[in-house]
């Protein structure tokens, strides 16, 4: 959880940031209209889940979800961000993202997602400091944005292995143009303290070092990754952690497909996933239709304490509506099975409930940007 | 058997007008002020400044892409021809940017005479109009189909 007030030299320069944003604006009141940006995304969902024995939770560290302690959540799949950006000069520009989702304890206290300021060298070199997003999968950086997304929440059995989301440090990027080609590669050194659900468990990663390459081309888009860290939690410290990505995506005018695989690992905690999706759509008018399989298979690595979690599969099916400017709504069903022996990413199992058990899910999401 | 004969008929009658309403539809062209020095620009470079991909222009000066209004016709058209995107995927893609830091969507005008306005006033400023509203003021860098 964000605490504003503990003094650390990141956060004093994230609040630094947002200082300087509000105190700038009325010495420049003529160009504080075009200087500053706000936008801001939500997500208004229900879900439900037909085990109920066992939750299902639509994102990591969410304390609940439907099935057992919820016949339909509304907490599950729903959120809402601000954004301020701040653009003092051609080169220097500040961003703050601050984000209310179900929290490890239950509520919805904001947290500050993002917060940094970025120099642009040039158009295509930039350096930024602060708190940063974490680009570990292709829509890791929007992944709480419905609206920039096709599903109603990201597949869970690829995201939930590297649930962390932003670092604290710095980042570089650096971006390449070879005739129609762009090629951004993306540099990033920092830190991230975040809390793991069952209880406060606080977990902190040091020494997290990320390099991703994207490249655009027309309709597709190419990431791939490699992060690695130290993670320590309360009963072992410094876990090497590292993570390697690939993903794909064609975005035509009619059909989009879009796929992506990593193979994940935290020496001692989890015995190691390769964990993937594909996902494919069609267009048809305001409707877009589409279909995903994911999967998040073990690697059976040794661990410290048991986990049990040593897999899950689904397989959905939703449809999008553009319905209006700026808002969708969707609603998708999934097929989610676990292997023998594995709880897969259910939580707060109940008496009765069986290792391996599946779950059929329902859920209406209406999304928004502004 | 008589009813799908009647339904392929009438697919391929509306395909026909759907291509002839598309072929007879005003020409859009790329439009840069009179006094820039950019001659020509392909498509890949307008899509990349209208994307956001890229933020210059060829020869290195910082390219500002100007908008029609969101519902305008001639919007939906150039995006369509230049990016392949409708206004929905569009709004979609944009989302994922700004969201991210990576950028803001270009500076809308009201109308094609705003939009001509501001281009023939700024010497890297590029826009989109039809050709009948060609003037002395700016002048066509990319013709689209």
């Amino acid at each position: 959880m964000f605490r504003p007030f503990s003094f650390h030299p990141l956060r004093a320069l994230a609040v630094g940031a947002l200082v300087m944003t509000w105190c700038v604006a009325p010495a420049y009141a003529s160009d504080a209209a075009s200087m500053f940006t706000l936008s801001g995304f939500g997500t208004l969902g229900a879900t439900y889940s037909s085990l109920h024995t066992a939750d299902y939770a639509g994102a990591a560290f969410e304390p609940y979800g439907a099935g057992a302690s919820r016949n339909l959540d509304f907490a599950d799949d729903s959120r809402v961000g601000v954004q301020l950006t701040a653009r003092f000069t051609q080169q220097l520009s500040a961003l703050i993202q601050v984000v209310s989702h179900n929290n490890y304890d239950n509520s919805f206290t904001p947290t500050l997602e993002w917060a940094n300021i970025s120099y642009a060298f040039t158009p295509d070199v930039s350096l930024r400091v602060g708190r940063i997003e974490l680009p570990t999968f292709l829509t890791s950086d929007y992944r709480e944005v419905g609206y920039a997304n096709p599903w109603v929440r990201v597949p869970p059995e690829l995201h939930d292995v590297v649930p962390i989301t932003n670092s604290d440090g710095v980042d570089g990027s650096y971006r390449s143009h070879l005739g129609p080609v762009t090629n951004t590669l993306h540099l990033i050194y920092g830190k991230s303290t975040f809390h793991a659900v069952p209880g406060p468990i606080r977990v902190e990663g040091t020494g997290i070092f990320g390099a991703f390459d994207t490249v655009e081309y027309r309709a597709l888009t190419t990431h791939v990754g490699y992060l690695r860290a130290n993670v320590s939690v309360p009963f072992a410290s410094g876990l090497p952690v590292a993570v390697y990505s690939a993903a794909a995506s064609l975005d035509l005018a009619r059909w989009f497909v879009q796929a992506e695989v990593a193979r994940a690992t935290v020496r001692g905690l989890t015995p190691g996933y390769i964990a993937g999706y594909a996902t494919a759509g069609v267009r048809i008018g305001k409707f877009t239709p589409y279909v995903t399989y994911a999967v998040e298979h073990s690697l059976d690595r040794p661990v410290l304490s048991e986990n049990i979690n040593t897999g899950q599969r689904s397989a959905s099916a939703g449809m999008r509506w553009d319905f209006a400017k700026n808002v969708d709504l969707k609603v998708q069903y999934d097929r989610v099975w676990t292997p023998a022996g594995s709880i897969g990413l259910f939580m707060n199992p109940q008496r009765g409930y069986q290792l391996g058990s599946g779950t059929h899910v329902a859920t209406a999401t209406l999304d928004f940007v502004f | 058997m008589r009813t799908s004969m009647q339904i392929l008929w009438l697919g391929v009658v509306s395909a026909v007008l759907g291509l002839c309403s598309s072929l007879c539809e005003a020409e859009l062209v790329v439009i840069v002020s009179a006094n820039s020095p950019v001659m020509a620009l392909t498509e890949n470079q307008v899509a990349d400044l209208y994307l956001g991909r890229t933020s210059q222009l060829p020869g290195g000066a910082p390219a500002l892409p100007i908008d029609l209004a969101d519902d305008a016709a001639n919007r939906a058209n150039f995006y369509r021809i230049v990016c392949g995107k409708s206004p929905a995927q569009l709004r979609a893609y944009w989302s994922k940017l700004i969201f991210t830091g990576g950028g803001q969507p270009p500076r809308e005008v009201a109308d094609a005479e705003a939009m001509k306005r501001l281009v023939a006033g700024g010497a890297n400023t590029i826009g989109y109009i039809d050709r009948s509203q060609l003037d002395p003021t700016v002048k066509a860098v990319l013709a689209l189909h």
